[in-house]
């Protein structure tokens, strides 16, 4: 257990001994599972035992994220057989979309699954084009990031793009480092939905 | 799914951009720092050929694929808008984009361009 001790000036001839005890570190990632249309029966059972919380459950795309303080939990979690992938998600920071259809991104930040549900809502309002542009995959392409516990992110991904692009959605991918947003040629067509999501960092 | 690259303002691929054989559609204006820039010892850098973009808060000169596929998104949602929403099939649309391109580098199908540069006079007249 990890304790941290500080002193804090309480007057100015009196110290206040300040025990902390720090909190476990919570952590949090994607698990795929095999069946890509729904979440398995005994998902939760399996989740909980591993000494996960389910904080978003994505069950179009037969995925949850997962919140846990249980280091070992990627371990327990990938020997079953419900799983096709588990690993730690990863955070990007994308800009609000910035057209007609507005999904409510975090403002500061959003985590994968987030964006596969905008994603999946865009697809879901018969929006008509999105524009993905989220940074460079840096684990693509740098093999110190090419872990198995990153491969789940991209799956998750893949998995949202494939239900965009079903409901029948332009889904523009863009796969390269650089950042920053453009681009509004496409806002005065009232008609038309874009969904515009961009990154103004690969990584968190 | 339509995979883009960025290209310079010399129809060129720039040097950030992700290639490679079958993984990219089209190629689309994304600006880079000129043919003198040397992306290794960073010098030679000209900012006329970065590309104007429209970014929160109005207009900068920017670099990336990020300035190049929403270019491309805007050539799908004006085709789309040409012939009516929901009548066309996500792959007409791609196919439009890819056939309307200018062809450069390779002819055909290359690893760098795909099918070429997008072309948006070309493909609201395909």
């Amino acid at each position: 257990m990890l304790f941290s001790c500080f002193y804090k000036s309480f007057s100015e001839n009196q110290v206040l001994l300040s025990i902390k005890i720090a909190a476990p570190v919570s952590k949090d990632y994607i698990v795929i599972f095999k069946d890509q249309a729904k979440l398995p029966a005994g998902y939760d059972k399996l989740l909980k035992d591993a000494g996960g919380k389910v904080t978003a459950k994505l069950d179009k795309l037969g995925a949850v994220e997962v919140s846990s303080t249980d280091a070992s939990f990627l371990e327990k979690v990938k020997k079953s057989n419900l799983v096709q992938e588990a690993g730690v998600q990863n955070k990007i920071y994308p800009e609000k979309p910035v057209f007609q259809e507005t999904v409510d991104l975090d403002a500061g930040g959003a985590e994968t699954a987030h964006i596969a549900e905008a994603l999946m809502t865009a697809a879901d309002d018969n929006v008509d084009v999105v524009n993905m542009s989220l940074g460079g995959y840096d684990w693509f392409q740098d093999p110190d990031y090419a872990t198995k516990d990153i491969v789940a992110d991209v799956n998750l991904f893949n998995r949202a793009i494939q239900y965009a692009i079903q409901k029948g959605v332009q889904s523009l991918v863009q796969q390269v480092i650089m950042a920053w947003t453009l681009a509004a040629q496409v806002s005065y067509l009232e008609t038309i939905k874009v969904l515009h999501i961009a990154a103004q960092a690969a990584k968190g | 799914m339509i995979r883009v690259s960025a290209g310079g303002q010399l129809k060129n691929l720039t040097f950030y951009s992700n290639y490679g054989v079958g993984k990219i559609d089209v190629m689309a204006p994304g600006g880079d720092y000129g043919p003198n820039y040397d992306p290794v010892t960073k010098t030679g850098r000209d900012n006329t050929y970065l590309c104007l973009s429209s970014v929160p808060g109005g207009y900068a000169y920017y670099a990336g694929t990020s300035m190049a596929a929403p270019k491309t998104a805007a050539l799908a949602g004006v085709i789309i808008a040409k012939y009516g929403k929901d009548k066309l099939k996500p792959a007409q649309v791609k196919h439009i984009i890819q056939s309307s391109a200018d062809d450069v580098f390779k002819p055909g199908n290359d690893e760098k361009s795909g099918f070429g540069l997008i072309n948006a006079v070309n493909a609201l007249n395909y």
